[in-house]
């Protein structure tokens, strides 16, 4: 198997996977990834291995970016189809709920981590894109700020941010949690 | 500012994340591989290079057919052009380089030249009407 396969099979589920959360649809994410992937093959092979997987985040981040401000436009172009998206998605939170009622611990912190992902699902997508860089691809300021094409300060901000926002979901989550497991003892 | 919950937080997500990917489903993961291998294969890159083929083709049309069209604002004779152009200069030069009286003689010749013209019109126009 050459290099390069290797290395875009070791990260091609974590690559689907930051697409997913950032589009919420699979075959957009899924297109994402493989035009990553071929520009990565077409213009990178020849640099150094190393080098790979900064020019493939960044290839991914643009398309992401890319994506985002293209349905942006189609949001405000086709509003009213919209509308109607939006009311299904808030259903489908609330459907989130349900699954919390399960008393074991193990099940309680998958469940925790579920919902944590929901709340990055619909962080705004340059903060969700800081935090999975900076906090799951393990990333330092300066290389996100490379990946993502803004400053070094505009990625603390959106960090910052997004674990704002987590903080108060994990407060309330942890709340919750608190209260189901007192309702069971007694 | 670090707050006492981010490690906590940090840690949950990873794991949910990780766990997400290791829990990929069948479909996808062969969706994925199947990307892999169309971004892998020689043809794509191959196929990369059709357009600008496509593209060199047919500038090379377009140049062909510019040589061949022949353009409308040039002379049927460009040497004739040329020479005319020529003629006029020099005229025009020499007679910057006259004096004042060989200005009134050129000008003297001109009126003569006018004069016997317009002599031979009367006439011609004389016998036309004689006739």
């Amino acid at each position: 198997m050459q290099d390069i396969e290797r290395f875009l099979q070791s990260i091609e589920g974590r690559a689907l996977r930051m697409a997913q959360l950032a589009t919420r649809n699979e075959a957009d994410a899924l297109d994402l990834v493989q035009d990553a992937m071929i520009k990565l093959v077409n213009r990178y092979a020849a640099n150094a291995p190393e080098e790979w997987r900064g020019l493939f985040l960044k290839i991914l981040e643009n398309g992401i970016l890319d994506w985002h401000r293209k349905e942006s436009l189609k949001r405000r172009l086709f509003f009213w189809r919209h509308e109607q998206d939006d009311e299904n998605e808030t259903t489908s939170e609330h459907s989130y709920a349900h699954q919390m009622a399960g008393p074991a611990e193990e099940l309680w912190r998958d469940q925790l981590g579920e919902r944590l992902l929901a709340v990055i699902e619909h962080l705004p997508v340059k903060q969700q894109q800081c935090y999975l860089l900076r906090s799951w691809e393990g990333l330092s300021v300066s290389e996100t700020a490379e990946v993502m094409g803004i400053n070094q300060n505009s990625v603390k901000t959106h960090f910052f941010r997004a674990m704002e926002k987590l903080r108060e979901h994990y407060a309330e989550l942890a709340q919750e949690h608190a209260t189901t497991r007192q309702e069971v003892n007694t | 500012m670090k707050h006492d919950n981010d490690a906590a937080i940090q840690e949950h997500t990873q794991r949910a994340l990780n766990r997400s990917v290791t829990d990929l489903p069948p479909a996808t993961q062969q969706r994925l591989h199947e990307a892999r291998q169309r971004a892998l294969s020689p043809s794509r890159k191959a196929w990369h290079w059709q357009p600008m083929v496509a593209m060199a083709c047919s500038l090379c049309a377009v140049a062909l057919l510019w040589w061949q069209i022949p353009s409308v604002s040039t002379p049927e004779d460009p040497t004739l052009f040329t020479h005319h152009n020529e003629e006029a200069i020099d005229a025009f030069t020499y007679l910057t380089t006259l004096d004042e009286t060989e200005q009134e003689i050129v000008a003297d010749l001109e009126f003569a030249l006018w004069l016997s013209l317009q002599s031979d019109a009367e006439l011609d126009d004389d016998v036309s009407k004689r006739g």
